[in-house]
């Protein structure tokens, strides 16, 4: 599903992103990228988006070579992953229901199929009571939720979430956690970035480390500060 | 663009114009104090032009003919002139005519000529000759040259005044176009800077309207329509404000300036709104879509 070859990416001002990474992640695989803040996380999931292109390095995804993108066909390559940010990012003027009918309009959708899918995500997230609510009526979960809902209301075939459980309490961050693996035993492919340490040690999934913009570790069923 | 999208982009841009209602309201503002400059500028232009036209057309030539000329020459020679290419009409003026028009002219002074005998008349006959435009005057006039064997005694037309005519008229139209470029480029970047605040407010949404996979185009339409919608209401109101007061207007002229009514004519309501309503629409939704467009421009990167 994702396949990197030796990618570097290099920031204007030499600052690092990463550096020669290489990984693979199998269709349907559920792994977390850990590190410190700084540590190249954020930049790995935003190559994964082509919303940056590597210095130096190959990205294949969904068997799609990155570089080869044309600028017009890069829509169509977004619309088979789902993304979720620490901050939510929902559009505080429309109700809970809108803001994930909203991604299905975006990709001009049948009316039909609005209906149909998204009280259906929203009931998979356990919203469908607050479908008419706004944003800010909702607690931080409740809004990372949605923000869930609506990254995998087109059904994508990859799922990224770049510190998804970064601004909510423990209890909340546990459940958004299950939620996304629910989704990923759904057959979706899933890739977190987290340093969300008590997670990640329960989860026993695969852990990929990030240190300094190098992978320092990738260990199947791993912990956070599990040694070499 | 999938019909189904059409609805959703209305909405949205609608709701943009609702959101951003201050913003909305002040730019459709300019752009109406502008379109009402350009309109109004227009609406003089044009009449002036008109009026121009009007005195054009009544500086005729006058042909002059020699007191040997058999009456029964006159028709022939009227219609050779008539065939004189951008000749109108050609009126003959017999020497009685010629004589009665004078005693009009001179009014209270009439007196002067009842010393004439009514046999005696001194007025020579001629052909008042009208041209479709002034400036084939000079073609005209060799022409009739020409025909001075037939009997014509000398062609008479006052060039001073016509020259000033066509310069008065040209300088007037360079004046209205420069006005109306001027006025449609500042409209042009009042409409880009609340297109870009509304994008602005907005570009949280267009980052995620990114992430899902939104085409570049998806991302416009909304926006363009907004533009536009600002750009058409901007142009039709003081269109329309014009067309209505148009008449009261002239109206109101001709009560203040009695005698301009016996010389001139404004050229009517409908007559000059058939040319300027649809072209400020076209021009107002060109504005905001423009405006928008490069307002998005650096949003869309990447």
């Amino acid at each position: 599903m994702i396949h990197m070859n030796d990618v570097t990416k290099i920031y204007g001002n030499n600052a690092k992103g990463v550096t020669r990474v290489s990984l693979d992640i199998e269709k349907g695989d559920f792994a977390f990228i850990v590190g410190s803040s700084g540590s190249g996380k954020s930049t790995l999931i935003r190559l994964m988006l082509k919303e940056i292109e590597p210095s130096h390095g190959d990205i294949i995804i969904n068997d799609v070579v990155l570089k080869s993108l044309t600028r017009k066909s890069v829509p169509y390559f977004r619309r088979r992953m789902g993304v979720v940010f620490q901050d939510f990012r929902l559009l505080p003027s429309k109700t809970v229901y809108e803001n994930v009918a909203f991604a299905m309009q975006t990709v001009q959708a049948a009316h039909r199929d609005i209906r149909r899918n998204v009280p259906a995500v929203l009931a998979m997230v356990g919203l469908q009571k607050k479908a008419k609510a706004y944003p800010n009526q909702l607690s931080g979960g409740e809004q990372q939720s949605v923000s869930l809902a609506r990254a995998i209301v087109n059904k994508p075939a990859l799922l990224l979430a770049d510190e998804p459980t970064g601004n909510l309490d423990p209890e909340t961050a546990w459940e958004i956690m299950t939620l996304l693996e629910d989704i990923n035993e759904l057959g979706t492919t899933t890739v977190v970035a987290t340093h969300a340490k008590e997670i990640v040690d329960r989860m026993k999934k695969r852990v990929i480390t990030i240190q300094n913009g190098m992978i320092a570790r990738d260990i199947e069923k791993g912990g956070y500060s599990d040694e070499i | 663009m999938k019909f189904r999208s059409l609805s959703y982009f209305m909405r949205e841009a609608a709701t943009g114009l609702l959101r951003n209602r201050l913003m909305s309201f002040a730019s459709i503002v300019t752009v109406m104090s502008c379109m009402l400059v350009v309109s109004f500028s227009y609406c003089l232009a044009e009449n002036v032009a008109y009026f121009l036209e009007q005195m054009e057309s009544s500086l005729n030539l006058s042909v002059y003919l020699r007191d040997d000329v058999p009456p029964e020459n006159l028709t022939p020679l009227s219609s050779e002139i008539s065939s004189i290419p951008h000749v109108k009409t050609v009126i003959y003026v017999s020497s009685e005519d010629a004589l009665k028009k004078f005693r009009e002219e001179l009014g209270d002074d009439q007196g002067l000529l009842d010393g004439i005998p009514e046999d005696k008349n001194p007025l020579p006959r001629s052909f008042n000759v009208a041209l479709d435009d002034i400036k084939n005057r000079d073609s005209v006039v060799t022409e009739l040259e020409g025909l001075k064997k037939d009997g014509i005694e000398e062609i008479k037309y006052d060039e001073q005044i016509i020259n000033l005519i066509i310069s008065i008229n040209n300088a007037i139209r360079i004046v209205s176009v420069l006005i109306i470029l001027a006025l449609i480029i500042v409209s042009v970047v009042i409409i880009m800077n609340t297109i870009k605040i509304t994008v602005n407010t907005r570009r949280m949404e267009i980052q995620i309207m990114k992430y899902i996979g939104a085409t570049d185009w998806f991302i416009r339409w909304p926006f363009i329509i907004e533009g536009m919608l600002i750009g058409f209401i901007g142009a039709a109101i003081p269109v329309a404000l014009c067309w209505f007061g148009y008449n009261g207007v002239v109206a109101r002229i001709f009560e203040r300036f009695k005698a301009l009514e016996r010389l001139v004519e404004f050229k009517s309501a409908p007559e000059i709104f058939v040319i300027l309503a649809p072209a400020a629409l076209a021009l107002g939704i060109f504005i905001g879509s423009a405006g928008s467009v490069s307002s998005l421009r650096r949003h869309l990167k990447a």
